[in-house]
């Protein structure tokens, strides 16, 4: 990479970034987005970035063979967390009371009739090829995943985000087989049906 | 083996195959009713879609400030 398509946040070999500056301020808050999702103590959620934030910092030229700062950052935040949920003591702290009283109700219901079949036309996506429609579909699909129950949408994050196999996320979690399945199912069907409705709405999805 | 007319169903598999194989019935009923059914195979579409996406959460959202570094 020459200097001059260097991205502005990414430090020069042998400097230490600027962590006063604008762009490490965003890239905090990024991954205390991220990491809010997964955990639901806000507090561990920030222990957790600070911890990946040093890690970048410690070792400012690492991340050679990374895009970026920001995949970097993330990379490390991912296997902090995958960390925590793998600690055995932490495993129970995993599942709260809230949990367990939220509203987990199908959202397939309404979608099919007697026999099974959807009521109405599935529409199809397109592949989105352009840098720019990927960052709005990705964003719509973050809007998509808040609004999932949070447990549903914790299930999907620890298999699709931090790559869990489903045999281990049952375990972590203290859920049968059938249930971890149910729970994917609800999670991806609910993701696709709100990002039909947003897509709809905005245009970026077709 | 018999047929399976449920797009309830084939989305369940669909969903199934993104974490496990299926077994060998499954896959072929599931098959079959793809190729019948044009809304499953657009559910299988988005489904795959949003696998895809689930890994990459993070590191594509740059959104409104554009002057994070960006992916090769």
């Amino acid at each position: 990479m020459n200097s001059q398509t260097m991205p502005i946040d990414q430090p020069a070999p042998g400097h230490h970034p600027d962590t006063s500056g604008e762009s490490w301020v965003r890239l905090r808050q990024r991954l205390l987005r991220h990491a809010r999702m997964m955990v639901f103590e806000p507090a561990l959620a920030e222990d957790l970035v600070q911890e990946s934030l040093v890690a970048v910092l410690e070792k400012p030229d690492a991340h050679r063979g990374e895009a970026s700062i920001m995949t970097w950052a993330v990379a490390i935040l991912k296997h902090k967390i995958a960390d925590w949920y793998r600690s055995p003591h932490q495993r129970r702290r995993a599942w709260t009371e809230a949990d367990e009283n939220e509203d987990v109700s199908d959202p397939t219901e309404g979608l099919y009739d007697e026999q099974g079949s959807y009521k109405e036309a599935v529409p199809s996506w397109q592949q989105p090829e352009k840098r720019e429609t990927q960052r709005q579909m990705m964003s719509v699909m973050e809007v998509c995943l808040k609004r999932l129950p949070s447990q549903t949408g914790r299930v999907f994050m620890m298999r699709e985000w931090l790559g869990f196999e489903t045999t281990e996320i049952c375990e972590q979690l203290s859920l049968s087989a059938e249930n971890c399945r149910m729970v994917l199912h609800r999670a991806r069907m609910g993701l696709r049906q709100c990002m039909c409705a947003q897509g709809h709405t905005t245009g970026s999805i077709q | 083996m018999t047929l399976l007319h449920s797009c309830k169903k084939a989305a369940e598999l669909l969903s199934q195959s993104l974490d496990e194989p299926l077994d060998m019935v499954d896959k072929l009923r599931l098959r079959v009713h793809l190729s019948m059914c044009g809304n499953c195979r657009n559910v299988e579409e988005q489904l795959n879609l949003i696998h895809q996406m689930g890994a990459q959460i993070g590191t594509l959202d740059f959104g409104d400030d554009q002057d994070v570094p960006s992916i090769p």
